[in-house]
Formats: C-alpha cells, structure tokens, sequence
C-alpha cells in the first residue's frame, strides 16, 4: 500500500506507487494531463507526492528513451523550419517541466554525450545552469565558480543603454555610456537577448603587464588619449522636482522667483540662475547650493488671527537647491500635474563622467579594479606594429585568481579584431581555444598572443614579450565623482553639538569605538582628548549641590539650580554629549552629582 | 657558571636561568655563556611591557581584528567519520563567554596500557559509549488489556554486545522510576505503577522507554576509534563527562582531556580551567591559521579565572565586577547599572579608560598617565 499525497495533502492510496507513477507520468507525455504537474515517488516513506500548486520552480528538460534523446534530427529540422514550435515539443512530450521534487526521481545527463541507458533526461543546454545574466559570461566554464559569478555581477553594475527611450524618461540616478560596443566574444545569450540593442561596455585593446607601478593591487592604467578620444565616458542623470502643493483654506505653494520680504530668503547670487518662472533654463550648467526651483510656501503653523487675516505676505522660502558636491547641465524641464490636479515640475541635470583616477572598471570574468593612472599616449608601451593598450592590466592579478576566461578572452577577441568577426564564447560550447591559437598564428600573429613591445619612455625594447589582446570592459557605476568626500571643520547636528554625518550632509569621518581602541592602545592619551573636542564645552558646576549651573544674562552672575547665589560655582570642561547624558538621568529622576577635586 | 647565574640573577627570572642551566652544555666556553646570558637579557627585557600599557585592550583587539578573517560557522571534518567539531567565531565566543553547555563537547580518552588490540580498544569504546534501550529492541507490542508494554529485545545484538536480558531489565528499574519492570522468558514487560485507563498514555510510556539509559556513561553519544602514527589508541567520543570516564580503572587520567572548560574546573581545579582556556582558544586559532601571541590568550585566561571560578567576558561575568558605574553602563543593559547605581548611590571616580573617554578628560593610559606632584596651594 502506498500513500497518495495531492500538495502535501493525504487523498488515499494506491497498490504500486512505482506503477502508478509511471502510468500518470506516462498520460502526462502524451497530453492527457497538464504538463505543469509533477510527481515523485518516495522509497523510503512508501509514499507518492503530486504537485500542482503554484510557486514552485520549475525548468524544462529534454526526455530520454533507452538511452536517446527523443529530440532526434528530423525534430530539430523541423523546428528550424518552423514547422514545429517550442509548445509542440511540450505536448508531443519530448520537453519536460519539472520542479525540485520530481528530480529526485530522474537521471539528467548534462551533455548529450553522457547519455548512459539509465538517463531519464537530457538537459536542454549545459548553459541552463545560468539564468539571464550568468551566461553573458564567455568562456566562464574556464574560470573557478566564484569569479563567474562575480563577472555576472559586474555586468548587472555596468553602465550600458538602459533604455532605448532614456531621452523621455526621468529616472532616479542613471548612467548613460556614451559610446557603448557591441563585445566581439558573445555568448549565445547576446544574440537570444538582442544584445545589440542594449549594450553595457567596451571593446579595448588590453595589454598585461606592470608598467611604472601605477597598476598594483588591482588597479589598471588607462590611456589618458582614449579617453581623449571617447573611451569610457559616460552621463550621470538626476532628477529634481518641486511640487506646488494645495493646502486647506485656499492656500498654495507658488513656483517663482522669491521676494526679498520672504522668509528665509537665499542670497541673490543664489536664485541667479532662475528664469521668470522660477525655472533653471535649459542647458544651463549649475552647481553647489544654486537654486533649480524657485518656490515659496505659506508658512507652517498658522496663528488663529493670521488664519482669517488677508495679508498672506509671510511666505516661507522651500527652493529646490543642488546638494552638496552635486553640479550638472539642466537636460529636460518638464511641466506636468501629478495625480492630484496639483502642477508638478521636473527637471532632469546631466552630468558627464570623464574617466578620471579612482573609477571602476571590470571586466566579465570578475576582475575588477580602479584607475591608477593615465597616461599619455606618447608614454604608453607600443609593439612593433604601433598598437598601444588603452588599459594596462596587472599580471598578479591573475595567479590566485585563476581567472582563465580573462587570457582565453584577449586571444579570442584578438582573432575577432584582426580576421573582422564576432566569435562564440558560449559556456561548454565555445569555439576551441586550440583553433583560435592557430587561426592567430595564421593571422600572422604570435599564436600565444604575446608581442614584441617598447617601453614609451625610453623607446628601449623591453625584455620580455607583453600579451596583448582585446577584451570586452565594463564601466562599473561606482564612480569617484559620486563617492569623494573631506571636511576640516564644518556643521555639527543641534542636538549633540558633534560633526554631521554623510557626504550629502558634508559629513565628518567618524572616529568610531574600534578606532577609539588603537588610540587607546596606542597610548597617546592627549591625542584622543583632542580628537574628541569637538563638542567640548565649559559648564559652570554648583559645587555645593554637584549640578550644572546656569548664567543668568540680565542679572549677569551663575545661579545654581538648588542654592542659588548661595554656593561656590567653579567652570568644568566635559564632553555636551556628557552634559547630555547627566540631563538624561536627570530626566530618569536620578540626581548626578559632581564632585569637584583637583587635577593637578 | 655559578658566578655568572649570579651576576645575571637579578636582570633574569629564574625560570628562564634554571632553564639555561638545563639546556647549556656542562663543559661551556666561558664566553659564549656569557653572551648567552647577554642575549636572553635582551629578549626578556624586549618581552616586558612598559608602565601605563595598555595590555587588556592590545589583548582584546589583537582577537578582534583577527577574529574578523575568521570563516563564519565553519565545521571541520566534513561528514567524515570523526567528531564533528565547532570551530572558528562560534568556538571562541564560547569560550570566552565561558559557557556552560557547548556547542560540541568533546573529549579525548587515552589509556594506560601501550599496546591494545582492536577488540579490546572495541570493547572499552563500548564500555564508555552511552546507550539506550532502543538500540536493543527488536519490538514493541502494546497489551492494552493488561496495560503493558512488552519489549522483545534482539538477541544477535545482545551476544555481540555481552548482556543478558537480566541486566537490561535491572538498568531499566533502576534508570527510570514509577514503573514495575518484570523479566518473562521472550521479553521484558514494564508497566506503570499507577494505573491508568488512558490508550495515550501506553503510547507514552513506550515512547519514554525508547530513550531510558541501559548502560555506558551518559552524555557520550558517539565514540570514535583513532589509531595514532606510533601504533596506540585513542578514542574521541561526543558529549563530555570527565568525572565518570576518570573513574574508569583503564584510562590514562593524565592524558585524558575534554574541551568542557568547566568540567576541568570543577574536576581538577581553577589552574587546570585556566590551561584550557589558552589550550583550546589556541586549537581554534592553529586550525584557522591565525597567529596570536600566546600571552594575549594567557591575559585573557587569567582574568577569566582570577576569581576562582570561571568567569565569562559577559555582563554577567568578569564585568560585572568592575568598578566604574559608567564602564558597565558603556557595555550592555546601561539602564539597569544605571538605576542600581542611582539606587545604591555609588560613586564613580573616573578611574579607568571608558569613564574618561565619556567625560573627555586625558584617560589614565600612557601619555595620560603623567601627573604634575605639587599641590597646588589655595
């Protein structure tokens, strides 16, 4: 007897659960039942498990029989006639769908010629393993898992065109390539996703080598006239908007130029830039602290008698003002009402991204790193037929990594370049390694990629030969402009009297608790007392209570809060954070008293 | 040689001269023990540490900042046949939280005699390993009528493992209460004193009975055999119980260890507790391939154990003894320090590091350390 479970629910049972599957599964094959609904058999409970429910995952697998694919020839033939459709193969039965349960019943051989009598299916492709992203990947069955999956993660970063209607849209914090190339190594998956149509990188030539050190530790060295001449510029766009909102008893918000009389008025300097509709003109390059919308709001919290009178005239100042470290050119003004009737204007600032020291760059076999350094053409390696490298990449990157798919890639895409085609870099199916050697060397090229190369400083012919190649690279968004960020002294918060925090809000560095500890362990006592000074403040202490007194302006001397005049008030310097932690416990109802004692 | 040991006496310890003396052989240039002596004058004063150092907190983040290259939750052994082991992070929070119940206890029995045979090791892996009555049931069957559980025991089992029926019934007596246990000649049968009309509570009893100890020593659940490179013995067993394998007559009890720190404390002695602590925090380290001085872990072993019983690096362990109302504040749970300070009404003299930190006054601590002697004079 076996038990029959319909989604985890116990329906009845069954006299040979291994019969009883076979049966069903057979009626799937051939139709009768929906090809979505899948079933094991379970030994060792005895019992039979059908799904049909939603939310499980499932993927397609080619059925085998005896130890064939029934996707034989004349199938295939037919399907390139377009005779048959991918629906056909599902009902004929040759396709299978199934989820995590109904593997445990199945033998799947990954490659066709694995097939053995006991396979019960056949995957579809080995690239099947990969989702969308992961098999952009070329030649990532070379490479340890890891940095497959990393390169697949850059590609997610790179910029790219986004979107084909970018000029239309305003989106939150994008990028835009200026020039972005179709990769010359693509995978299968470049062609199935219309690749062409929505790029993210670039093809540039790579050499691997140090050269004058700038590329240590990941870093890469570009070259400055690429850069010159286009290579890895990209746009940052960012929106800003400003609402004129409607609030109760007729009042609204106004776009405009400010008046003077407002309240929390900027600087002229400020609203310079604003049209007379309170509007930033197009094309109009700004920066730090300009006003892009001029607005003017009706104030907060309205007094009863203000309430009814007519002069409305105490308008309160809410410009949209650019950040801190934010500048750009106005791309788009849009006037437009949002779905509240009320009038909504949206302006979009475009900023260009020049490659500059610090940038991210990768490329897809997850080797990714910084700029060090640019370097002019002029001063840039060259091999004997002229070539220079627009990237110089460190060979020491490579060793631990076993980043095989980033060597394979430079000869690959350098017998894409010279013989003016695209190759197949498709994980377990690219084109051998082997032939493309020999389609180099027949291209008159070194068959190990490697060239004879002159230093660009010195001319002196260097000693060994350089491997240089092509490879497809990414721009990654992570870029300086968006991260630099200093203060010497600058705003603190109300509260603690200590520095903000954040680099719109142009934040300090904060000496944190474990920093704290290698000052301390450092032993260099006074050194910490004056990092910590910022919010160090002199308080008047009552000695004869031990709390902290007060000055009282118009009678110009020190009250204590519990003797008054009548005790010895000397002056104490603390941390306000310290001030504020005696309030608290004040406020728990606990006294902190303070005992005076000499220091010194 | 002795009047140089008398020359260098009072610049070396005398653990490091006797040392020396030991090591040195007899018919020594008199030079060359002398630069000896030199030179050991030079590491030991290299190994000092200066007034106002700030040892604790080196210790402290010398473990911190190491610990963070530690690979999270990682288990060794890998579904092979030895005692599975937590390591890394996990392991040595343990161990400094001075914890009572482990992750993964574990001891490592070795025995007086040299030379073993197999069957015998076999034997007394058998003699320590706890078992339950489970592993003897061949079945159970459920008398409703007479409200009994009869328990058919397997016979093969009991041969291989040398007990009778007689023993097993007795054990059960013994190891479980309220129940009437009678040998018949095919099976055991246990009933409950107090008699209930419930069917459940037979399924209950029979469950109940499943995990009743027979025999062994309770708490090793596993034991494994490891033959060692020079031919001997050991076995490594799940589950830690010093106080029952010491009381075995077999056993080498100088060699025989657990990773249960307070087993050892309670067995052999603060001392003992303390060597373990830097025994297995430095296990932890050695499969991590950390190197930290071992003097970090001699620091912090030492204040665990200084008042003689295991005190944890917790709000409820050795820092609970501190001084300062603001430093325990400063750690966890400041309210309740807070409030039974304000209670008790205690003072803080702002003597350490953290309270001084908070006030922002030059902590007691190196350069902080300097104070003007004259008085001023009011």
């Amino acid at each position: 007897m076996t038990d029959v479970f319909f989604d985890n629910k116990f329906i009845g049972t069954v006299d040979d659960g291994n019969k009883f599957v076979d049966s069903l599964r057979i009626s799937r094959q051939e139709g009768k039942i929906n090809s979505y609904f899948n079933l094991m058999f379970e030994e060792e409970s005895d019992s039979v498990f059908l799904y049909a429910s939603e939310g499980r995952v499932q993927r397609p697998l080619i059925v085998v029989k005896d130890g064939k694919s029934i996707l034989t020839d004349d199938v295939l033939e037919k399907l390139k006639s377009n005779q048959l459709s991918w629906s056909d193969l599902i009902k004929k039965g040759i396709i299978e769908y199934l989820d995590a349960s109904e593997e445990e019943n199945c033998f799947i051989a990954f490659e066709a010629g694995d097939l053995t009598s006991n396979h019960t299916h056949l995957e579809v492709s080995p690239l099947s393993m990969f989702a969308f992203v992961g098999s952009l990947v070329p030649h990532g069955n070379l490479t340890p898992a890891m940095r497959t999956y990393l390169g697949a993660k850059n590609q997610k970063q790179a910029i790219g065109l986004y979107a084909m209607n970018y000029l239309m849209r305003i989106d939150t914090d994008v990028n835009l390539l200026e020039q972005p190339q179709i990769p010359i190594l693509k995978t299968i998956m470049h062609d199935i996703s219309d690749y062409s149509r929505h790029p993210a990188g670039q093809n540039v030539i790579m050499a691997i080598m140090s050269y004058e050190g700038y590329n240590m530790d990941d870093a890469i060295i570009m070259n400055k006239s690429s850069v010159e001449r286009g290579l890895g510029r990209s746009y940052f766009f960012k929106p800003e908007s400003a609402e004129e909102i409607r609030y109760a008893g007729g009042l609204k918000d106004n776009i405009c130029i400010p008046d003077l009389e407002i309240k929390g008025y900027r600087s002229e300097h400020d609203y310079r830039l604003l049209e007379d509709d309170g509007i930033i003109a197009l094309d109009q390059q700004c920066g730090e602290d300009d006003v892009v919308i001029g607005r003017t709001s009706p104030p907060r919290f309205l007094n009863s008698s203000e309430e009814y009178s007519l002069t409305q005239n105490v308008q309160r100042e809410s410009s949209i003002v650019m950040k801190h470290e934010e500048k750009g050119k106005v791309d788009m003004v849009l006037l437009t009402q949002n779905e509240d009737g009320n009038n909504l204007v949206q302006i979009r600032l475009r900023d260009q991204r020049i490659p500059e020291v610090g940038d991210k760059y990768a490329s897809r076999s997850g080797q990714k790193g910084v700029i060090g350094a640019l370097y002019e053409q002029a001063d840039l390696p060259f091999t004997a037929s002229g070539l220079i490298p627009d990237i110089i990449f460190s060979p020491h990157s490579i060793p631990t990594r076993e980043t095989f798919s980033h060597l394979t890639e430079l000869i690959a895409q350098k017998v894409g370049v010279l013989s003016g085609r695209y190759v197949d870099g498709t994980m377990f199916n690219s084109e051998e390694e082997f032939d493309l050697r020999n389609q180099l060397s027949e291209l008159g090229f070194r068959e190990d990629g490697t060239e004879v190369m002159y230093n660009g400083f010195t001319g002196e012919k260097m000693d060994a030969r350089i491997f240089v190649g092509s490879i497809f690279y990414l721009k990654i968004k992570h870029m300086v402009a968006n991260k630099i960020q200093a203060r010497a002294t600058g705003r603190v918060t109300l509260l603690t009297r200590q520095p903000t925090e954040g680099r719109s809000k142009e934040g300090g560095l904060r000496i944190g608790e474990m920093e704290k500890d290698c000052i301390v362990a450092h032993g260099t006592s006074l050194l910490l007392k004056e990092r910590f000074d910022v919010d160090k403040t002199t308080v008047p202490v009552c000695e004869r209570s031990g709390l902290i007194a007060f000055y009282d302006r118009f009678k110009k001397r020190t009250i204590s809060p519990l003797y008054g005049t009548n005790s010895k008030i000397n002056y104490v310097d603390m941390a306000y954070a310290f001030k504020l932690f005696l309030d608290e416990l004040m406020s728990y109802g606990i006294y902190p008293k303070i005992a005076l004692v000499t220091k010194y | 040689m002795e009047d140089l040991i008398k020359k260098y006496e009072k610049k070396l310890s005398g653990k490091i001269i006797s040392d020396i003396k030991l090591n040195v052989p007899k018919n020594i240039d008199k030079k060359k023990l002398e630069e000896i002596f030199k030179r050991a004058v030079t590491v030991f004063e290299n190994a000092q540490i200066d007034t106002s150092e700030a040892c604790g907190l080196i210790a402290s983040s010398s473990f911190g900042e190491q610990s963070t290259q530690m690979t999270l939750n990682e288990k060794h052994g890998g579904g092979t046949s030895t005692i599975q082991l937590s390591s890394g992070l996990p392991r040595i929070i343990e161990i400094f939280d001075g914890r009572k119940e482990l992750s993964t206890p574990m001891m490592e029995i070795f025995f007086k005699k040299k030379k073993l045979s197999e069957n015998e090791v076999k034997n007394y892996a058998m003699h320590i390993k706890e078992t339950k009555l489970i592993e003897f049931i061949e079945e159970f069957q459920l008398d409703f009528i007479n409200q009994v559980v009869k328990c058919y025991l397997n016979k093969d089992k009991l041969k291989k493992e040398k007990y009778s029926q007689e023993a097993i019934a007795k054990a059960l007596q013994k190891n479980m209460k309220g129940i009437i246990v009678e040998e018949e000649e095919e099976y055991i049968s246990v009933k409950k004193k107090i008699k209930d009309e419930k069917i459940m509570d037979l399924y209950k009893l029979k469950d109940k009975l499943k995990n009743v100890f027979v025999s062994g020593i309770k708490n090793i659940s596993q034991v494994v055999i490891v033959q060692e490179d020079d031919g001997s013995y050991k076995i490594l067993t799940r589950g830690s119980s010093l106080k029952h394998v010491l009381e075995l007559d077999f056993i080498d009890p100088y060699k025989t260890t657990t990773n249960d720190i307070w087993q050892i404390c309670n067995h052999l002695g603060i001392e003992a507790a303390r060597a373990a602590i830097i025994k297995e925090t430095d296990k932890v380290l050695e499969v991590q391939g950390l190197n930290i001085n071992i003097r970090h872990s001699m620091l912090i072993a030492d204040t665990m154990s200084l008042s003689g019983i295991i005190k944890g690096i917790t709000r409820f362990g050795i820092l609970l003894d501190k001084d300062s109302v603001i430093s325990k504040a400063s750690f966890e749970t400041p309210m309740k320090h807070i409030f039974n300070a304000a209670i008790s009404g205690q003072k803080d003299k702002l003597k350490s590091v953290m309270e001084n930190v908070m006030v922002n006054q030059p902590i007691p601590i190196g350069t902080g350390m300097g104070r003007l002697l004259a008085k001023e004079d009011s």
